[in-house]
């Protein structure tokens, strides 16, 4: 047996049948020789069943029928990640102005754009596939902008 | 639960998720007890426990689509009535509604109608104590005796670590125990 007292977390995991076997094989081998600590540890298993038999009081009415009329309709799940066709081209243009930007951009700062132009980057969208707008998407990537290096 | 009972709630989660009232009504049904139940004892006054109840349920209404599979619906539930008691806890203090208003209504409504004199003593008693302890305290007593959460359920509905769980529940124990000792009062009850 070990030669101090048990402190409350161990008497309470205890209880809970929460400590390693090892923990609790020492924990027992203790509460079996010490008086103090086997009180403890019956007042913590006595408070437990005593929880368990409270009763539990019931609401006393049907309240999913009462609430079944009252909630809000919810909004339909969207299938589409990116919300279907009209997305993918919304997002294609958006991209393109993106980079249309920024290339403006970088040819106020910067006179190496020229150079740059010989390995253009062109955004493009898988949209000839043989799935009709809305369907899940066939492949992973089908969904998003392909990017296509030249 | 059993499979079948399982898989019929997960078809009857789906459902509502979906929009179909009458699936979550039948989850309303089957949880609606212990919802309250838990609401009740956290809070101590019915008519507002009845109401809570009522508002746990919208809420999860509302939030299901974000429910996921690894908590298990009846934890989730909980989770929510958990927040929703402590801020009805948190209005009080700002009007300084005291703890034994409370507890009147609570020992009024504890016992029920079968037990000998002596259990309803018992009962009340131990009622008392919970209504007088931290409501730290008594939400982690009631999720894990009579909730049965495990270490690890209770970490993720009260937003806390294993060794903090077994840290607070010990406390807990402490706490009640220093208001409502099981085995005195039994001789006099
Ligand atoms: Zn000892």
């Amino acid at each position: 047996m070990t030669e101090t007292c048990l402190d409350l977390e161990t008497l309470s995991a205890l209880v809970d049948g929460a400590l390693t076997t090892t923990a609790e094989r020492e924990a027992r081998a203790h509460v079996a020789c010490c008086p103090a600590c086997g009180l403890r540890l019956n007042e913590m298993r006595q408070l437990s069943e005593d929880f368990h038999v409270l009763p539990t009081p019931p609401l006393g009415f049907d309240l999913g029928a009462r609430i079944e009329t009252r909630l809000p309709s919810r909004p339909a799940p969207r299938r589409h990640l990116w919300g279907g066709w009209s997305s993918l081209v919304a997002l294609a243009g958006a991209a393109a102005a993106l980079v249309l930007g920024l290339r403006l951009g970088m040819s106020l700062v910067s006179d190496d754009v020229g150079r740059e132009a010989t390995t253009p980057v062109v955004l493009a969208m898988s949209v000839f596939d043989a799935v009709p707008p809305g369907n899940l998407c066939p492949r992973p990537d089908a969904c998003f902008l392909a990017r296509v290096s030249r | 639960m059993r499979d079948e009972d399982a898989l019929r709630e997960a078809a009857e989660i789906a459902r509502a998720r979906a929009g179909d009232t009458g699936a979550f009504a039948a989850l309303v049904c089957r949880y609606q007890d212990r919802v309250f139940g838990f609401v009740l004892r956290m809070i101590g006054v019915r008519e507002e426990a009845m109401e809570l109840t009522q508002d746990v349920f919208l809420k999860a209404w509302t939030a299901l689509p974000d429910w996921r599979p690894e908590a298990r619906l009846s934890t989730w539930l909980l989770q929510i009535a958990r927040n929703a008691a402590l801020d009805v806890l948190r209005r009080r203090e700002r009007v300084g509604f005291t703890a034994l208003e409370a507890l009147a209504e609570v020992a009024d409504t504890a016992p029920g109608p079968d037990e000998n004199y002596a259990g309803r003593q018992r009962q009340g008693r131990l009622i008392d104590a919970l209504a007088q302890i931290a409501p730290e305290h008594r939400e982690i007593l009631l999720l894990r005796e009579i909730e049965d959460l495990s270490y690890a359920e209770l970490g993720a509905t009260l937003g806390l670590s294993e060794g903090t769980v077994k840290s607070r529940l010990a406390r807990a124990r402490a706490a009640l125990l220093a208001r409502y000792r099981p085995f005195a009062g039994d001789a006099d009850d």
